[in-house]
Parts: structure tokens; C-alpha cells; sequence
């Protein structure tokens, strides 16, 4: 591939492809029933169907609705002049599409016709009985054989399966992984002897799609070897499907990596029934939620409260006169399952045993962690866990300084010293980007020179920020590891958990990076690349590969579950992959754990985490890849409509992350000429990537600032709710709840204000407009400096010149109300220019976006002081506008000097030290 | 007995105030060689090595009156609370002090008057981030 070409197409995905095709077909069907017969417009149309018949062949041969058989018949009627019925049954096919519906029916999947109309069946309204999927059989089969698999299979199904299934045969490895990629029903794989490796159906209009399989090569191996690597790369695409090997190999002879590949391998001899069985199983398996199911069977069981809990079953509820109403608007299954039991078939989260235990090691499996813990009070407290679990006072962390503000508390909590590190600052819209890795290297240098190196205990980076950008995990970890072979990552995932779903972004999550490079360093072929590297190494030059006998692998993700995946508030988990967990953290871990989780966890909260992992195992892929998808459908619409235009940007890669930082070259995933770039390469080499779910809207041009933007239009006209502004910006986000629905009403409301900015502007007196004309330059040529951490007051380095301070001393200290004083803002930059030094005696954080401009300790710069002057939020927490910045007194400040007993003494100590002199 | 008389005396002797309260110092260090270079360059001196096990020491070349060593080890931990120890900086403290910062160490306090007579002290802290005291006549 040229390098700096960057693929691109005119459908997002081929989701969009599908459904813009079958919409064709629908328009140019209608064209066609109402042409009159025999006319040239009737060939053309005909011509027409015919070609895009054949082009859709190339997509529906990887779905198993509605079926290359329903695309042949389609061509029959066709062919027989059908018009009408032909229309006809493209509408309601391209209706059931769209809409999903066919999923809830499942036996109108294997109908002998299919495409009939099924609202007349009635099973629409309501959620479907049986959990539909599919499964697919890779098996290079004739259509015959198909049908009889078909067939058989179908017989199996028992009239009362909670689950029912139909089937895609794909008959080369190729076309298993783009029918795995392209069709979200798959649940189970079933790999049949030697598929071929060569799909004989890629047509040109789905390649765009496909990046990340054609960069594959595997066609040299022989076929017997493809069935276990196709194995092994359904693992790695889509980890949470169950796959299924048979074949005809004795069990001596497979690899002992085949064996730990599949689920479950079978015989030739072996009959379907118990493959059928065996899928099922697997189904079902996936599908349990142990504390859920555990909490419901508790709620069903009459019980006698004399435990604490008034509220449990609804006692002290439902029978009051006074608050029956908030009853009644929960529902009474809430109050049955509130207990303080941990018995009875409940757990206890702090010692779990259980329920909850399997719980988490279910969660555990579905986010590819070694261990996973709940966490019932947010990530924030999740951060403050594994800081204290795994770092002692003393000891150094390395840490964005504009991480979230739990990260700064928590170290107050453990006594460690932070090493600030500062993200590279995007001043035209106030914010800030990620910290570059040469940086991190840097710092971790000087404090290696330094002979500290042994102290620095951990690096703590957030991935993704809250602006969406992405760090290049697997790169940091591994220049990093160079240096410090036994460093300790924790990610904080909180804007990422929905990442681990899709494959672009899970190569960019902890968990996956972890798992990824402990195979790597164990690998022969890594000691050789290791040892070449060392060889080639220029006289003090710094390796880049970590030494594999001494690279110890220790990755802690926290996640907030809630934020972009089903859970209740709060609900967040901490996953771990640490080779030396058991050996080294387990028992601090657990220590930190009590010390942060309460004993009365919510219920509610630990059920919603259970099934959200089992969303996220059987519809986490389709989820988060829809939502991308909403996110990308929303960039391109204001990208081009004009009205929209005129007054919004969206914001895209090339204005968050320097061009140095994207290797593959790519701009942006959207432009009107081009369409849709892949984003494959960028995400697969760029030392920054921009997540496309977090949307951010320039606003300068309205002359309104973000805050106002988001209270005064967003809010109180539309309802519209949103997290983030900067000074010109806003901030929208798409997740896996995000419809098109909401889509298309956020376009409409930002359709709406820009009319009306249109008719305010044409009202305006010249004054006024000559007001709102400085107000917009402002917002869009005037932009306040962006401070960079500054430094820890010298009485706080822990030691002289290199990074690290006692942010814990300094912020004890500030419990004596005599150690400290109040400047207001004003006051400041003329005190500093009388050489004054100002000291932070507290957390100083404006909120949105919630990380401080100032710890305890640190010395107050004047670029700080422009910031807090020019910032435009109403919450600045640790920050009173009455009173002013709170500082240190000087004698604090100098709290080292002394003065000396020397002299003090009687006469005869005068002589001593007379004598001192010589 | 006579020997009875002669222990008395011998023990009335030890209870004399001994002349020096300081026999030995030591100063903890986390990195033993930045340490001794730090020490090495302020005082413009060449500090003789050891190492035994799990300690590192360099030694203070007094080759009269009291010495003492930088000291790395288990339990050796630099800080700036505890004792305070005034090193001899000979007529004028500033010369050793001047060269503190470029050392990798900070000043805490700048050469300070005690009084005429006893002279006078400056505060440091060294490479290791140990506080310490300078003390010289001039």
C-alpha cells in the first residue's frame, strides 16, 4: 500500500451499503411496476434491476435473511414480468431489514417464502419469546448439502428452546471472516475439515470494508492448517462467539493450541444432534447472569425481615401513606430485591463466594482481564483502589496532570509523589490533547539519572480523555517497558469500556495490549528480534524493546461500565492483567478494596453490571459498531448541509492531534468529495487516533460560548442533554443507546438554531451587531494560553531538580487554618511581580472539565492565573471568588529554615565553639 | 579494699563530660554515587569507597577529629526532618555553598549571621534530599 494513501469510500460501512441498496432496489421496483409494459423506460428499469440484483448478491450471500435464495426469487419474478408482486415483496423485505423486525421471528428466517408479510402474525409488538441467532458453518458445501444441514438442524429444535437459531454456510476462510464481520446474528462458529482459503465473492464494493482480512495471508497454508487458524482469528476478532472445530485429525496429532482455540472439537463420527446440543449449551451459558438470576430467585422467596433494611420487599413503602407514590413509581420488584442478605443465594461483594464470585469471573472472561472486580461507587473509587493497592508514600507515579480528579486524591490517600506529565495543549478550542510518549520517556530518564528509577512505581494515563483521544497502548507499554521492564500501567478506561467490542478500538484497551504483549515477550521469535534489536543499538542509545527475561506485564484498566455501556450509575469495574498479581498485589489489593467498598453495596447496581456483561457477549459488536456508525452519520450531516455549515464545525483528527502523530496520514473520517476514510491504519499505527463517538461541535461562529450553548439552546429549548463544553465548543456522544432517532432530532434542534441565529443577527442594531461581530472573533481568533503543569515548590520536591513532589505533605498542611491565607485573582500577577512566589495549598479544578489547574504545592504561574481569570464555567471547585486563590503563608514556604541554637548558649559554649573553628 | 577505692575513681572518671558529643556521622543516601559525587564536588574532596553486601559507604577524609560517611543501604533513608548536622565549611561557607545547586543539591537558607563570635550557618539540602547545615567563622 503507497504510503500517505488513505483508503476511503462512499459508504461508512456496509451496513449503510445494504441498506442504501435495498432501497434502490425498492425505488427502482416501484419505477418499474408503474412503467408501462413494453416501453424503452421498462428495459431500462429492468436493466437496472437486474445489475443491482447481482451487486446485492455480493453482500445478502453473507446473512442468512433474507437469503440468496430470496434474491434468486426476485430475479424469477422478475424474469416472469411480476411486477407488481416483485415491488411489492422488495418493499417488505427492505421494511423488515431496516427495521430488524425479522429477528424476532425466527421461524419466518427458514419459511419456504420468505419476504411475506408478517405483521399479520402479531409477535411484533412485543419482545420476541425466543433469543434468535445464528450460526455459522464454515465448509466448502454444495447447495444440496446446505439445504439437507438446513434441514436436519431444523428438525432438532425442540418447540420450547429458549433459543433458536438459523444458519450461514460460508465456504472459505476468507468469507467466514467478512460474514463474521458484516453479520451481527453470529453467536457460534463451526469450523467443518479444510475450507479453502480464497473467497471466490469479494466484489468491489464491499473491499473498503474488509481492511483489516485482506491484510491477512495466510493463502500459503495448507488447508488442514486453515481450520485452527480460522479458529485462532475468530478469537481475536470477535473473542465472546463459541467456536466449534470438526475434524478428522486424531486427537494426537492436533496442536495443543487447536485444542485451547476451540470449545469444544468433534468427530466426523459424532452426530449433529450433539453438536446442536452442544450449541445450545454454549448459548446458554453465555447467556446466565448468576447475581441477576440469584437476586430475582431471592425476590420470589417470602422471607421474614429482622435484619436492617426497612425498605426491603417494600415494608415501610407500600404500607405508608406518605410515600406509597415512590413505590409506585419504581414498581414493586425493586423493593424485592433490596436486602442486606448475603445469603439465601446472595453474595457477599467484599468476600464473594458465590454468585457474585462467578459474576465476576464471567465479567472477567467477556473483557479478556485476569481478574475482574465490581466497583459500586464509580470509577472514581475504582482509581482511588488500585492507586493505594499498588503504590506505597514514597513511592513515584508517573500521571497526566489533566487526568480525572480522583487520580490527584487518590495520591493524596497513598503518599506517592506525582510526576507530572502535561498533554500537548489545543489552544484554539481550550483544551488539551494526550501527553506524547517521547515526554514520558524523558521524565522517566531524568529520574532514572537520578537513581530513582527503582522508586517510580506506576503510569497512570487516561485512555480515552474525555475529548476522545486515543494513546497507542501497545507502543507505550513497550517503550516504556524498555526503559522500566516491571512498570505498572493503569488506564483509565472510564470513557472506554464499550471499546473492548470492536476490533479497531479493542487494539487500543489495556486488557487486550496486556494479553497481546505477554505472548509476544514469551515468544522465541521475540528473543531473536530482541537480540538483533541490541546488537544494532548506536553507542547510548536507549532500546525500544523491553527485555524479555526481565518484562514483567502488570496492566490495571478501570472502567466506568455505566458511562457507555447498560449499568446502573456508578456501576464500574476494575479489570487486572498482572503476571505478578497473586505473588505481589493480591493481598494490598484486597486491603485497598475494603478500605474503599462499602459494606452495603447496591444490589441494583451489581445485577445491572452482571447483564450488561451479557449484553456485551451477545450484542456488544453490533452495539458499538452502531453507534460509530450514528457518530459518523452525525459528522457527515453537519459536515454538509449548509445551513449547519455556516455556523458549526465538527471538529476532526487533523484539529486534535498534530500532524507528527499520525504516522498513516489521515485527517479526518469524513469529507464531502471523498466520503468515508478507513480508519483501519490509523488505528492500527498512529501514535494518536481520534474516537469517532465523541463528537465535538466548534461553535464560534454562533458568537455564543459553550456554556451558554449548552444551558440557554441545548437544554431549555431542546431538552437536549450533554456532558463537555470548552470556551467555543461542545461536546456530543454517541453509545450504545444512541437511536437515529436522536440523531436526527439533535440535527433538527441544531437546524433550528441556526435559523435562528440567521433571524437574530438581522434584527441586531449596528451596535449590537458590531458586539456580536467582536464577540464571535473573540471565540474564534482570541484564544487564552492553556497553562502547563508548572512545578512543585522546592520545599515539596522530594528531591532538587527532578520531577516528583509531596503533594500529601502540602495538602496536610493546609489543615492548620494558620498555614494559609486567601489572595483574590486580582492580586495575584501584581504579588508575583513583586517576586512573591504563590503556593497552592489546595486542589484547584474548574469543572467541566474537572482536573486541576493546581495541586497542593505547586507554584502558582501567571499563565494560571490568565487561565483561572479567562475561564468561563460557573464551577471551580476548591476556588471561592469571595475570598480568592488559597496560598501558602511564606513561613510555611520556608518551613526548612531554622534558625541555629549555635551562639545561644551560655559563655562556655562560646568557647566550644570558638574551638569549632580550627 | 584497695580495689574498691580504685573502681570509685575509675568511674568518677568516666562520668567526666566527654570533650566531643559527636564521634562518627552518617548520611543516607538512596543513589550511593550521585551522593558521593555531590559531596565529592562541594567539598572538593575524594571520598574512598566500600562495599560490604547490601551496603555502600564512602568515607569523610578526616584524617583528624571526627569523621563520618555517606551510607546506602537497607534502612539508611534520606529526609529532611530528624537531626540537624552542621558541617565544618571551613573560613567561608560560601565556597562550598556556592557550589550546592550546581551539584544537583537546593539552598534552604543562605549564609546567615549566628553572631560575631560563633560565626556563620547556611542550609542545604543535598542530592539525596537530606537537610543539612554549613557552618564556618567568617
Amino acid at each position: 500500500m503507497p504510503e500517505k494513501k488513505i483508503d476511503s469510500a462512499h459508504y461508512y460501512n456496509i451496513a449503510q451499503l445494504r441498506v442504501e441498496s435495498w432501497n434502490t432496489l425498492k425505488s427502482e421496483s416501484t419505477k418499474l411496476h408503474s412503467t408501462p409494459r413494453g416501453s424503452e423506460d421498462e428495459k431500462a428499469h429492468k436493466k437496472n434491476l437486474r445489475q443491482l440484483l447481482k451487486d446485492l448478491e455480493g453482500v445478502e450471500c453473507f446473512f442468512a435473511f433474507p437469503g440468496l435464495s430470496c434474491i434468486d426469487s426476485l430475479r424469477e419474478m422478475l424474469e416472469r414480468q411480476e411486477h407488481t408482486a416483485l415491488s411489492h415483496k422488495i418493499a417488505e423485505i427492505t421494511k423488515n431489514l431496516v427495521s430488524d423486525r425479522y429477528r424476532s421471528n425466527p421461524d419466518f428466517l427458514e419459511d419456504e417464502d420468505p419476504g411475506t408479510d408478517l405483521s399479520d402474525k402479531g409477535e411484533y409488538t412485543e419482545v420476541a419469546k425466543k433469543n434468535y441467532f445464528e450460526v455459522m458453518f464454515v465448509e466448502d458445501i454444495s447447495q444440496a448439502e446446505e439445504n439437507k444441514l438446513r434441514h436436519d438442524l431444523k428438525e432438532m429444535r425442540l418447540s420450547n428452546e429458549q433459543f433458536a437459531y438459523g444458519i450461514v454456510v460460508q465456504r472459505s476462510f476468507e468469507d467466514a471472516l467478512i460474514a463474521l464481520q458484516f453479520n451481527f446474528n453470529i453467536q457460534a462458529v463451526v469450523i467443518r475439515y479444510a475450507p479453502p482459503y480464497h473467497s471466490k465473492k469479494i466484489t468491489p464494493a464491499i473491499k473498503p470494508f474488509i481492511q483489516n482480512i485482506l491484510k491477512l495471508n495466510y493463502g500459503s497454508k495448507s488447508p488442514t492448517e486453515l481450520g485452527p487458524i480460522l479458529g485462532t482469528m475468530v478469537k481475536k476478532f470477535r473473542p465472546e462467539l463459541d467456536t466449534y472445530y470438526v475434524t478428522d485429525t486424531a486427537l494426537s496429532n492436533l496442536k495443543d493450541s487447536t485444542l485451547k482455540t476451540f470449545r469444544r472439537i468433534f468427530y466426523r463420527t459424532e452426530d449433529l444432534q450433539e453438536l446442536h446440543l452442544t450449541v445450545i449449551r454454549g448459548i446458554s451459558e453465555r447467556y446466565e447472569t448468576p447475581f441477576f438470576s440469584a437476586l430475582k430467585d431471592y425476590s420470589k422467596k417470602p422471607t421474614g425481615i429482622f435484619h436492617a433494611m426497612p425498605i426491603s420487599r417494600g415494608n415501610s413503602v407500600f404500607k405508608s401513606r406518605w410515600i406509597n407514590d415512590f413505590g409506585n413509581f419504581y414498581g414493586r420488584n425493586m423493593f424485592l430485591a433490596e436486602t442486606s442478605s448475603t445469603t439465601g443465594g446472595l453474595d457477599s461483594l467484599l468476600q464473594p463466594t458465590g454468585s457474585l464470585k462467578k459474576a465476576q469471573q464471567k465479567a472477567s472472561e467477556a473483557y479478556g482481564s485476569r481478574n475482574t472486580y465490581f466497583v459500586t461507587n464509580g470509577t472514581s473509587t475504582a482509581n482511588k483502589i488500585v492507586v493505594q493497592a499498588l503504590v506505597k508514600p514514597g513511592d513515584v507515579i508517573l500521571i497526566d496532570r489533566d487526568c480525572h480528579k480522583s487520580h490527584h486524591y487518590g495520591l493524596v490517600l497513598a503518599g506517592a509523589y506525582p510526576v507530572y506529565l502535561d498533554s500537548y495543549p489545543i489552544e484554539e478550542y481550550s483544551m488539551y490533547g494526550a501527553v506524547p510518549l517521547e515526554q514520558i520517556k524523558e521524565k522517566l530518564l531524568q529520574l532514572k539519572k537520578a537513581g530513582r528509577l527503582n522508586l517510580v512505581k506506576m503510569l497512570l494515563l487516561t485512555n480515552c480523555t474525555f475529548d476522545g483521544l486515543v494513546y497507542n497502548v501497545e507502543k507505550v507499554m513497550q517503550e516504556i517497558l524498555a526503559i522500566k521492564p516491571d512498570m505498572i500501567f493503569l488506564w483509565d478506561e472510564a470513557w472506554f469500556a464499550f471499546a473492548g467490542f470492536t476490533y479497531n478500538y479493542k487494539q487500543r484497551t489495556g486488557m487486550f495490549v496486556a494479553q497481546k504483549l505477554c505472548d509476544k515477550y514469551q515468544s522465541e521469535s521475540y528473543r531473536k528480534e530482541y537480540n538483533a534489536h541490541i546488537k544494532g543499538l548506536k553507542k547510548n542509545e536507549i532500546p525500544s524493546l523491553p527485555n524479555p527475561d526481565e518484562v514483567r506485564i502488570r496492566v490495571y484498566s478501570t472502567q466506568s461500565t455505566h458511562k457507555t455501556l447498560s449499568s446502573f450509575r456508578q456501576g464500574s469495574m476494575i479489570h487486572i492483567w498482572d503476571e505478578d498479581f497473586r505473588k505481589k498485589s493480591e493481598n494490598t489489593f484486597m486491603e485497598a478494596y475494603m478500605t474503599h467498598t462499602s459494606t452495603s453495596p447496591n444490589y441494583q447496581m451489581l445485577a445491572s453490571l452482571d447483564v450488561g456483561r451479557r449484553q456485551v457477549q451477545f450484542e456488544g459488536y453490533e452495539l458499538v459498531e452502531k453507534s460509530v456508525e450514528l457518530a459518523m452519520v452525525l459528522r457527515a450531516k453537519v459536515n454538509d448541509h449548509p445551513k449547519l455549515k455556516k455556523y458549526f464545525d465538527v471538529l476532526t483528527i487533523s484539529d486534535f492531534i498534530p500532524e507528527q502523530y499520525r504516522k498513516s496520514g489521515i485527517k479526518e473520517y469524513y469529507n464531502s468529495k471523498e466520503g468515508w476514510n478507513r480508519m483501519e491504519t490509523a488505528w492500527e499505527q498512529d501514535e494518536f487516533v481520534l474516537d469517532p463517538t465523541k463528537i465535538t461541535l466548534h461553535i464560534g461562529r454562533t458568537g455564543v460560548d459553550g456554556d451558554t450553548f449548552k444551558n440557554r439552546y441545548l437544554m431549555d429549548k431542546f431538552n437536549i442533554q450533554i456532558n463537555k463544553t470548552s470556551r467555543n465548543t461542545v461536546l456530543f456522544m454517541t453509545n450504545i443507546g444512541t437511536t437515529r432517532g436522536s440523531v436526527t432530532y439533535l440535527t433538527n434542534a441544531l437546524l433550528k438554531i441556526a435559523d435562528e441565529l440567521d433571524q437574530e443577527f438581522k434584527t441586531l442594531s449596528q451596535k449590537e451587531g458590531n458586539n456580536r461581530k467582536d464577540r464571535i472573533k473573540s471565540l474564534t481568533e482570541d484564544f487564552p494560553p492553556l497553562p502547563d503543569f508548572s512545578y512543585f515548590h522546592h520545599s515539596f520536591q522530594a528531591v532538587p531538580g527532578v520531577p516528583g513532589g509531596n503533594i500529601r505533605e502540602a495538602f496536610f498542611l493546609a489543615y492548620n487554618e494558620e498555614n494559609y491565607e486567601y489572595m483574590p485573582l486580582l492580586e495575584c500577577l501584581p504579588a508575583m511581580e513583586e517576586n512573591r512566589i504563590l503556593v497552592a495549598s489546595s486542589f484547584i479544578i474548574p469543572y467541566p472539565p474537572g482536573f486541576p489547574v493546581l495541586v497542593p504545592g505547586q507554584v502558582v504561574s501567571k499563565e494560571i492565573i490568565r487561565f483561572l481569570t479567562a475561564l468561563d464555567v460557573s464551577e471551580i471547585h476548591g476556588y471561592r471568588a469571595d475570598l480568592g486563590l488559597r496560598i501558602f503563608k511564606d513561613n510555611v514556604l520556608n518551613r526548612q529554615k531554622t534558625v541555629s541554637s549555635m551562639g545561644s548558649m551560655g559563655n562556655n559554649a562560646k568557647k566550644k565553639i570558638t574551638n569549632l573553628k580550627n | 579494699m584497695g580495689g574498691t577505692t580504685q573502681k570509685k575513681k575509675k568511674d568518677k572518671q568516666e562520668e567526666q563530660p566527654v570533650k566531643d558529643f559527636i564521634s562518627w556521622f552518617e548520611i543516607p543516601a538512596i543513589n550511593f554515587q550521585q551522593a558521593v559525587d555531590f559531596y565529592n564536588r562541594i567539598f572538593n574532596i575524594d571520598m574512598e569507597t566500600q562495599f560490604d553486601g547490601n551496603y555502600a559507604m564512602a568515607f569523610f577524609p578526616a584524617e583528624k577529629g571526627i569523621g563520618g560517611a555517606i551510607v546506602t543501604g537497607p534502612n539508611s533513608i534520606p529526609g529532611i526532618i530528624g537531626p540537624l548536622l552542621y558541617l565544618n565549611a571551613g573560613k567561608d561557607l560560601n565556597r562550598i555553598l556556592n557550589r550546592v545547586e550546581a551539584a544537583g543539591g537546593r539552598i534552604v537558607m543562605t549564609k546567615t549571621l549566628i553572631n560575631p563570635e560563633s560565626g556563620h550557618f547556611a542550609i542545604f539540602i543535598d542530592s539525596e534530599g537530606n537537610k543539612l547545615a554549613l557552618h564556618s567563622k567568617d
